[in-house]
Formats: structure tokens, C-alpha cells, sequence
């Protein structure tokens, strides 16, 4: 860790563009700007996420013509203990079509996935359509080797075997960070066989994220509101996305999609209804690549922090 | 004037104690985004090697499993080939155990039947190569005009043909053609009437309109047989096997073209 002189506490102060009547006045007589930070003032989080990894337990062959060599839950899994070894808080995040793809789920019904999934941690994952390719019976026969919740705001397993075996949401303390986690499933009707899904009820997504996100935001005071979603990120025609999602609900900070395979760079921003950002990322399918959104939370209010993430980092807290 | 700066600044710590004390929640203030390619190398030496290893051993032994012996090499071909022969008559057998209506015929394509099986044994890993998708098999009904249509799509794809892969793999019905002009079209035993409605078996992919079947959009009537393609394909060759049955197909002029 890079000592923190009182030189480069100056320039961070910069950095952080604290440039108020009260840190540039403070600053103007030569003492310890940062008096009022501390430590855990800051919280760095990483959150990583996949979605559609369709069993691909090992990469796609060596010979493959499209991603040789590429993907698979054990290769992703080593990026994510990397990232793991630098930074302190990871969420790890799934957005469902777990099941369905390769040999694996044929012969083991998504055994392995799921206690791969255990075994990297996972903090929560939503239900894909994929999920139900062995009936509810399949999907709850599996459920005794994951060590995560699934979540589901918008399927109503009331009348069938998996009431009571996926919630709504999930919150996820990390840190001194409260993250409120919720699910949406994609419409089931023309996807999956009706003897497959029985009697799941299929509820409008738009509303139920309405609904979930403002308990999170405003009654769990979440600091952070995910929405795994399995709806897709876009389409051609007026079928219900993670784009009117986005725009059509408040309090959501991150939507995490699926089911389309969509393979982003980076997170998509954009405005939600009641003006605010929130950032909608995807990573394609099959873990050919990893989602990865990376936040700073301050508890000081009003400050705005345009630094590069590399400051915080490197940062000594406990010379302030 | 020292004690006026101690002062100050006692002034502006116990106020930020005090900010501190009503105003503790975290507040996003920052994000970055970069995802990731997953591009890494999975070797004996990576500690979840041995957690997968057991099952990825017995998935080895399982997909080396000997299900038949095919007595000829079975590859794709236009107008017809053994394979899609082979195929399109299991299908079309199979699929009409499983629904109460009958079918009138079968219908693929080349470009979904990915290996050739050649002579001698045939391995589950064999089936899953020659049928990697998890297409399932769903049964349409058509009116006269799109069958008319579906034929005219086979004729088109078959004359003048110079990749195996345009070969339409059919069963059931029989359609002769001179050049790209269809002559004769026969649907079961009879000739093919455009005022009837037919049932035709096929996979989801092709049904949604898949390599350019554009005649499967809009059908009468969409009943799915909840099966996988490779899933028939297996317990067909498998059931034969038990039966002391070899796996064997022909070229029988189904799809023919003169000059």
C-alpha cells in the first residue's frame, strides 16, 4: 500500500474534486484536509455477473470454428478468485438459463453447475426458461446443492412444488453496504412446455420491479437495488426488455440480463423515470465472458468523487 | 491567531461527527464497467480439477457407450441422402407413437445434421455429435397452399444443387421433379391434393421459420411433442439395438430430379 504524505492527500483531494468552501478553506491552513473521512467512508464494490452459462461446464473444444478454447464455469471461475485476491467486496451474480447445453445437464440434471456455483460463492441467481427444461420437479431436485437463494419477483409458484423455495428478493449485506437483489422471469407461454412449468404464474415484470424496487429503495434502505433479469436485453418486436425496464420503473441501480445472449463491453446507461441513471450490462452466454460493474460508495452526501478508481485503491485510510 | 486555526478547525471536525451521526447511509458515487473475456486454461493443476474430474469420468464413459452398429456410412446428401433418410424416417415412425393424430410425413434439413455416421459402431457421443441442439420436435398443421409452398422451397433447394447441405431430408412424402418444374408430388399413398390440410412433423428451429422455412410461419395448428430430436434419435437406435436390428438406410428416389 502506497503511504499517503499529506502531499498526495492534497492532490487526492483534487482528484476527488472536493473543491467546497469548506475542504478549500480547511485546506488553506495547512492541516490534514481529510479530517472528516475515515476509513470506511468509502466502499469500493465489484459486482460480476453471468447469465446463460447453459451448462457449459468446460470451455468450447480447442477446435471450435467460433470460440475455440473459450468459456466454460471453470475457467470463468479462476477470473473470478483473481479478482477476488485485489479486491475486497465482491457480489457474484447470475441471471439465469443455468441448465440446458452440453452432456452435463443431460446426464446430471445441473448438479454440477450448482455446486460449482456453491463452490465460487454466488451470492443469488434468477430463474432462466432453460431452468425449467426438467420440469419444477427437475429444477427442485437440484435446489439441496446450490448454496445461494434464487430469486423471483414475477413467477407465482403458489400452486406448485417450488412455493416457498424462491423468494421475491434477497438482501445482501457486504461491508457496511446493504444491496437489495430481486428477480425477473421471462414471459413462459411459447418458451417452455406447459408440462413443464405446471402451474407458475407468469406476472407483469414491469409492475412487479415497480413494486419490489421502491420496497428496496425506500423501506430496506437498500444502498444498492439489482435486478437480475431473465427478459432479454432488446428485441425486434414490442416483447417486454431489460431497455423498458430500465426506463420504465425508479430505484433500480443495475439490471443484469439475460436470455437474448448479448454480449456488451461494457454496462449500457440510462435514465429511468424518475431521471436517475441506472446501468443495464449482459455477458453473452456459455461464461464466454464475465459482467463486471465496479461502484464507489460514499457515505458523505452531496460529495461528488470524479476520481480514477486506481485512487481509492491505493489509498491509505488509516493515515487520514 | 494559532488559536482561532484550533478552534476552526475543532469547529469543522465536530460538525462532520455530528453530519456523520444523521446522515451514515452510502451512497453510490461511482461506476465503472469493463466485462470480461473468458479465455483461460483448465488443466489437472487447478484446485477445482478434482472436483469435476469424477463427473466429467463418468460423462466419458457414458457418451463412449456402444448403442448400434450402423451396417452402412449414413452422410448427408441432395436431392436425398442416407442420412436424412435414416433421420426423416425416425422421426416421422417415432413422432407418430406420440400424439393421437396421425402425421401425414416429415420434414429437416441437411445443415441441422452435423456429422455423417459412418459404418461399423455408434456411440452416444456419436448421436450428440450428429445432433448437438436441443431442438424439439413439434408437429404443424398446414393448409394445401403452404405445402404447395414447402414443396416448391424443396424443389428449389434440390435442382441445381452444389452443396450436400442443400438437401431437404423428408419422409412420407415423395416429389419428382424435371429440372427445378415439380411433376408428381405423392403424400403418403396419395397424390398431394391443395385443398387438404397436412400434418408435418419438423424440429422448433425449422418451425420458427429456421433456414428459411418460411412456409411453417403462421400454421393452422402448433402441437409440441415435448421431445428432443437427439432424444429420438437415441432411444430409436437403442430400442432397434435391443431388437438384435443393425442401423441401415437407403436411397429410394423420394426426392428425385430428372433432366
Amino acid at each position: 500500500m502506497e503511504e499517503l504524505t499529506s502531499q498526495n492527500r492534497r492532490s487526492f483531494i483534487k482528484k476527488l474534486g472536493l473543491g467546497t468552501a469548506g475542504v478549500v478553506g480547511l485546506s488553506s491552513f495547512g492541516v490534514p484536509a481529510l479530517v472528516n473521512f475515515r476509513k470506511d467512508d468509502f466502499i469500493k464494490l465489484s459486482v460480476l455477473h453471468t447469465n446463460d452459462m447453459h451448462s457449459r461446464i468446460e470451455s468450447f473444444p480447442k477446435d471450435h470454428k467460433k470460440y475455440p478454447g473459450q468459456g466454460g464455469i471453470v475457467n470463468v471461475a479462476k477470473i473470478i478468485s483473481e479478482i477476488r485476491s485485489v479486491d475486497e467486496e465482491v457480489l457474484l451474480l447470475d441471471a439465469g438459463d443455468i441448465f440446458q447445453g452440453t452432456p452435463y445437464f443431460n446426464e446430471f440434471g445441473g448438479e454440477l453447475e450448482f455446486k460449482l456455483m456453491s463452490k465460487l460463492s454466488y451470492d443469488c441467481a434468477t430463474m432462466g426458461n432453460h431452468d425449467f427444461d426438467n420440469g419444477l420437479e427437475g429444477f427442485d431436485k437440484m435446489l439441496p446443492h446450490a448454496n445461494f437463494p434464487f430469486v423471483t419477483a414475477n413467477y407465482d409458484f403458489k400452486d406448485t412444488i417450488l412455493y416457498g423455495k424462491t423468494k421475491p428478493y434477497q438482501i445482501i449485506y457486504k461491508k457496511g453496504l446493504k444491496i437489495g437483489v430481486f428477480g425477473l422471469g421471462v414471459a413462459l407461454d411459447g418458451l417452455v412446455s406447459k408440462v413443464n412449468y405446471g402451474e407458475t404464474l407468469y406476472l407483469d415484470p414491469i409492475e412487479k420491479a415497480n413494486y419490489f424496487s421502491n420496497i428496496l429503495r425506500n423501506d430496506e434502505k437498500c444502498n444498492l437495488v439489482v435486478c437480475l433479469s431473465h427478459l432479454g436485453y432488446d428485441y425486434k418486436n414490442t416483447k417486454v426488455c431489460d431497455k423498458d425496464l430500465a426506463t420504465k420503473t425508479a430505484n433500480i441501480d443495475l439490471i443484469i440480463g439475460g436470455h437474448t445472449h448479448t454480449f456488451l463491453e461494457k454496462a449500457e446507461t440510462f435514465i429511468n423515470k424518475s431521471g436517475k441513471k441506472v446501468l443495464v450490462n449482459q455477458a453473452g452466454w456459455s461464461a464466454l465472458s464475465l459482467g463486471r460493474v465496479d461502484f464507489v460508495f460514499s457515505r458523505k452526501d452531496g460529495v461528488l468523487v470524479d476520481t480514477e478508481e486506481a485512487a481509492l485503491r491505493t489509498l491509505n485510510y488509516t493515515n487520514i | 491567531m494559532k488559536t482561532t486555526v484550533y478552534i476552526l478547525v475543532s469547529i469543522m471536525f465536530f460538525s462532520a461527527v455530528l453530519l456523520q451521526g444523521c446522515k451514515d447511509t452510502y451512497k453510490v458515487i461511482k461506476s465503472n464497467s469493463r466485462n470480461e473475456v473468458v479465455q483461460r486454461d483448465f488443466s489437472t493443476q487447478d484446485s477445482l480439477y478434482g472436483f469435476v474430474e469424477p463427473y466429467k469420468n463418468k460423462l466419458e464413459s457414458k457418451m463412449s457407450e456402444v448403442l448400434n452398429e450402423s451396417v452402412v456410412d449414413m452422410e448427408i446428401g441432395v436431392p436425398e441422402g442416407v442420412l436424412g433418410n435414416f433421420v426423416a424416417d425416425l422421426v416421422l415412425t417415432e413422432s407418430r407413437t406420440k400424439t393421437t393424430e396421425f402425421i401425414d410425413f416429415s420434414l429437416l434439413n441437411n445443415g441441422g445434421l452435423r456429422t455423417p455416421i459412418l459404418k461399423g459402431e455408434v456411440t452416444r457421443r456419436m448421436v450428440y455429435e450428429l445432433m448437438p441442439f436441443e431442438n424439439e420436435l413439434v408437429v404443424l398443421t398446414l393448409s394445401g397452399e403452404k405445402v404447395a409452398e414447402l414443396i416448391t422451397h424443396v424443389a428449389k433447394k434440390t435442382s441445381g444443387a452444389t452443396s450436400a447441405k442443400s438437401g431437404v431430408p423428408v419422409s412420407g412424402i415423395r416429389i419428382r421433379m424435371t429440372n427445378a418444374e415439380v411433376t408428381d408430388v405423392m403424400i403418403g399413398m396419395m397424390q398431394f391434393d391443395q385443398d387438404k390440410e397436412y400434418r408435418v412433423v419438423t424440429s422448433d428451429y425449422l418451425a420458427q421459420g429456421g433456414d428459411d422455412m418460411k412456409f411453417f410461419l403462421e400454421p393452422i395448428k402448433t402441437e409440441s411433442l415435448n421431445v428432443k430430436l437427439r432424444d429420438v434419435i437415441l432411444d430409436y437406435i437403442i430400442t432397434l439395438n435391443s431388437k438384435g436390428i443393425k442401423m441401415n438406410a437407403a436411397l429410394d428416389g423420394r426426392v428425385n430430379v430428372s433432366e
